[in-house]
């Protein structure tokens, strides 16, 4: 996918660096409706994280675990369009029950794949869905993001602290809400959040 | 001041914590916090159900089911498990594959590497570590719900590793051999 880059915008990667901490609108929403008093299950695509751990256990929800996020490519910093493709696994555990999630959390994972990608990993993911499923991640807005996935931890009252875990940046794909539109089959966007730090919010639900 | 007649545990209850009239209620488990646990040492390689009546570090590999409901269990960094664990606190810093249930608290380390779901009412994975499977810390889990959930019925076949049950082989002699009890 080529796009026109002004050689202002592509010189903000610094910005897409810097570490910051924001309220996200995205989880406050899903907190809003997670008060049923239920059990909820929710898939969380990214590594463990104890910030998460604490966040959903207070919600009364069962985590699941799948940390996509492989081992960097070690040419990645050579390669200047996608070096990540296949950073990010597009391959969910086969699970054989009856599970269905009422939250996936993909984090930035999206700015890592291309968007056959995307939507495999989401038609695999469909089949754990049910109306009203929700699907929240973020995309970079800027032209350049860090070449790895970054951290982001739960602070509690849906405070999420954004921090990249590399220095090193590549293309970002600046994925167009059509376009994830299209890709992410049986979803339709709820809510879509431009955030401070050059984030965008995005709360998909699955129909 | 101490007197010769007051006894070592007055003393030792006289100072503790509140939480130890908590554990007092709790059903006996006298060896919950045995001072020598048992050790499965590197070089052991155990296959079948294990269970007993003290705490249990594993640095072995164990394959099948460990069962220690009202005890510790350890598996330190060089412990490679393909087991389910039943037990009270349980720690991860190797390796693991299946089901843990713990009455009390789960704690995978930076260098635990779990594949499989924890049912737990506290559970802490610390960063780095890595793990899949799923988290539920069920505040109502306690000691003897733990001793009742079994694989089979709540969560081996809820398990995202989808792994086949680990059976210990006919006539395998080791089957038994880990049985403390």
């Amino acid at each position: 996918m080529q796009r026109h880059r002004s050689v202002a915008e592509a010189l903000r990667p610094a910005e897409a660096l810097a570490a910051s901490e924001f309220q996200s609108h995205g989880l406050k929403v899903v907190c809003d409706r997670f008060r049923e008093g239920r059990k909820y299950d929710v898939l969380d695509l990214g590594s463990p994280s104890s910030g998460s751990l604490a966040y959903f256990g207070n919600m009364n929800c069962r985590l699941h675990i799948e940390d996509l996020f492989q081992e960097p490519d070690p040419y990645a910093e050579f390669s200047q369009r996608s070096p990540w493709k296949g950073g990010v696994s597009d391959q969910l555990i086969e699970r054989q029950d009856n599970t269905r999630f009422d939250l996936i959390i993909a984090w930035d994972f999206f700015n890592y794949m291309d968007i056959t990608a995307i939507a495999r990993l989401m038609s695999n993911i469909n089949k754990y869905c049910e109306p009203g499923t929700l699907l929240f991640f973020l995309i970079s807005t800027f032209t350049h993001i860090p070449t790895q996935p970054s951290k982001f931890t739960l602070m509690g009252d849906s405070t999420l602290r954004y921090e990249p875990s590399t220095v090193s940046t590549m293309l970002g794909p600046r994925y167009t809400p059509r376009e994830l539109e299209k890709a992410i089959r049986g979803f339709r966007i709820l809510n879509l959040f431009l955030l401070q730090n050059g984030l965008q919010e995005y709360l998909f639900t699955f129909e | 001041m101490w007197k010769k007649s007051d006894s070592l545990d007055d003393l030792v209850n006289s100072n503790s914590e509140p939480t130890a009239t908590t554990t007092s209620s709790r059903p006996q488990t006298p060896t919950a916090r045995s001072s020598n646990p048992a050790t499965i040492g590197p070089s052991i390689s155990l296959r079948g159900d294990l269970s007993g009546d003290e705490d249990l570090i594993i640095k072995g590999r164990v394959e099948g089911t460990v069962s220690l409901k009202q005890h510790n269990v350890t598996v330190g960094e060089e412990g490679r498990i393909k087991a389910d664990i039943h037990g009270c606190n349980i720690t991860i810093a190797g390796q693991m594959e299946g089901d843990v249930y713990a009455s009390e608290q789960v704690v995978v380390k930076r260098s635990g590497h779990v594949r499989g779901n924890i049912v737990s009412p506290r559970v802490s994975l610390e960063d780095g570590c890595k793990f899949k499977g799923s988290v539920d810390m069920d505040s109502s889990i306690g000691a003897e719900k733990v001793s009742n959930l079994r694989p089979s019925a709540s969560s081996a076949s809820d398990s995202p590793t989808s792994k086949p049950a680990v059976q210990a082989p006919k006539g395998s002699t080791s089957a038994h051999q880990g049985k403390a009890s």
